[in-house]
């Protein structure tokens, strides 16, 4: 497991303005609310998993089917055990149908699209400047938090500390001392200098900005997304119809 | 003789939109939830074999809070709350897809951190404060989270409204541990001129 950060690949989904991509993800937030089929649901998390899969992220769409089946087999077996009938297990199915819907969608974004063009296209989408700030530094401090905390977590083994599952659950000190001090440290430190650094070029007190590289909404972006949404249309249209 | 242009006055470096809050505020917050973020990926890998509702919120309770309260106490404003949850609700949906039921839930509990702090008519720099509004955004992020998935088609009969209760409880009392663990670490960062 590890965070969905960029990964650098040639596809049509690379190609992709990030706003179609961001488009596609509400527009799949809404149809899995608005459909109840079970059968429905699957054949949109398939389109998903298929749009994954022509973005080739193949090892992260086997990690979250094998991961959807764990999890829905594990409620099955819940629900059996509580007493409830096999009917309520196939209702079940239909949350997990939905939820892998949008994280695939979500990871389509994540995995496909480099951050300056992510944020460019917020900046497109009129998000105001100081959210964007806020998240391009995230977006860049994460790796580099998420390195000062193995770090930490590589000094605790070398010390002998057993790291084994549910070690921060026996001892919460642990964590706090091991992991948490030293990543406040870090976190403090970084943002300090770089605040200095922006403060020190008057970042915020410029007016309007430029950038070398100018995201466009082209025709493969409208195909993409006519087609998206008339498949969505379908489905919809199809459950209303199974409905009645 | 030298002629210069009309002077403008010292306008302090703050933006436009969120004048409350300067540059440096941002980078702050962002720090923070770049910090929170991965405290509870690294919380969600630990406990992510074990698939019981609630093991990884009642978790997250707990960790989260222990560093984000210093985050609090470091900006001090009221408003941060509501701010961190939104950019880290957003960050969540892009790199750890969970949008459509972390979103709402982070940002209803941020802004009724805001709130409580806000009613107590204080800011951040108080540790009682930063415990109450860290443990009431918990109880909320854990109710609205699971009533979400519950009207998202999880079943009922093992998300029920007691078991939603009892978590959301166990977050309020957890994330109070936490708060005051963290709030007492940011009060020894404070007295070492840290933050």
């Amino acid at each position: 497991m590890r965070p969905a950060i960029y990964l650098e690949q040639k596809s049509i989904i690379h190609r992709l303005d990030p706003r179609t991509k961001i488009a596609l993800i509400a527009f799949t937030a809404i149809t899995s609310i608005l459909l109840d089929s079970p059968l429905l649901l699957g054949v949109l998390w398939l389109i998903t998993a298929l749009l994954l899969l022509l973005s080739k992220n193949i090892r992260t769409l086997i990690f979250l089917t094998v991961m959807l089946a764990y999890l829905w087999g594990f409620t099955a077996g819940l629900l059996f055990l509580i007493g409830a009938n096999g009917e309520a297990s196939l209702h079940s199915l239909k949350f997990f149908f939905k939820a892998g819907a949008i994280v695939n969608t979500g990871l389509l974004l994540a995995f496909t699209t480099p951050t300056n063009i992510l944020f460019n296209s917020l900046e497109k989408l009129k998000m105001p400047r100081p959210i964007i700030l806020m998240l391009i530094l995230t977006y860049r401090f994460i790796p580099i938090f998420m390195q000062a905390a193995m770090d930490a977590l590589d000094s605790l083994r070398m010390r002998g500390v057993s790291l084994k599952v549910g070690s921060f659950i026996r001892e919460p000190g642990l964590f706090s001392r091991g992991i948490a001090i030293p990543l406040t440290m870090s976190m403090v430190r970084s943002s300090r200098d770089l605040a200095a650094a922006l403060e020190a070029r008057a970042y915020g007190n410029l007016g309007k900005r430029t950038s070398f590289k100018e995201v466009k909404f082209c025709a493969a972006d409208w195909l993409f997304i006519s087609g998206f949404l008339a498949f969505l249309c379908a489905l919809l249209i199809l459950g209303w119809l199974s409905y009645l | 003789m030298l002629r210069f242009g009309k002077l403008k006055p010292y306008k302090e470096n703050r933006m436009n939109i969120f004048r409350y809050f300067t540059t440096r505020d941002f980078v702050h917050i962002a720090a923070i939830v770049a910090a929170v973020y991965v405290i509870s990926f690294i919380t969600k890998m630990t406990v992510g074999a074990i698939p019981f509702p609630g093991i990884k919120t009642l978790l997250g309770a707990f960790f989260t809070p222990l560093v984000l309260s210093i985050g609090l106490m470091w900006v001090k404003k009221v408003g941060t709350f509501t701010i961190v949850m939104l950019i880290y609700g957003i960050i969540s949906g892009f790199i750890f897809p969970a949008v459509l039921f972390l979103f709402p839930s982070v940002v209803v509990g941020g802004i009724a951190g805001d709130i409580t702090v806000k009613l107590l008519k204080g800011n951040y720099e108080v540790r009682k404060n930063v415990i109450l509004a860290c443990s009431i955004c918990y109880f909320l992020v854990a109710i609205v989270l699971f009533y979400l998935m519950l009207l998202m088609g999880y079943p009922e009969a093992i998300l029920r409204h007691e078991v939603i209760f009892g978590i959301a409880v166990g977050c309020f009392f957890l994330a109070m541990l936490g708060a005051y663990v963290g709030t007492k670490i940011a009060g020894e960062l404070r007295k070492a001129g840290l933050i």
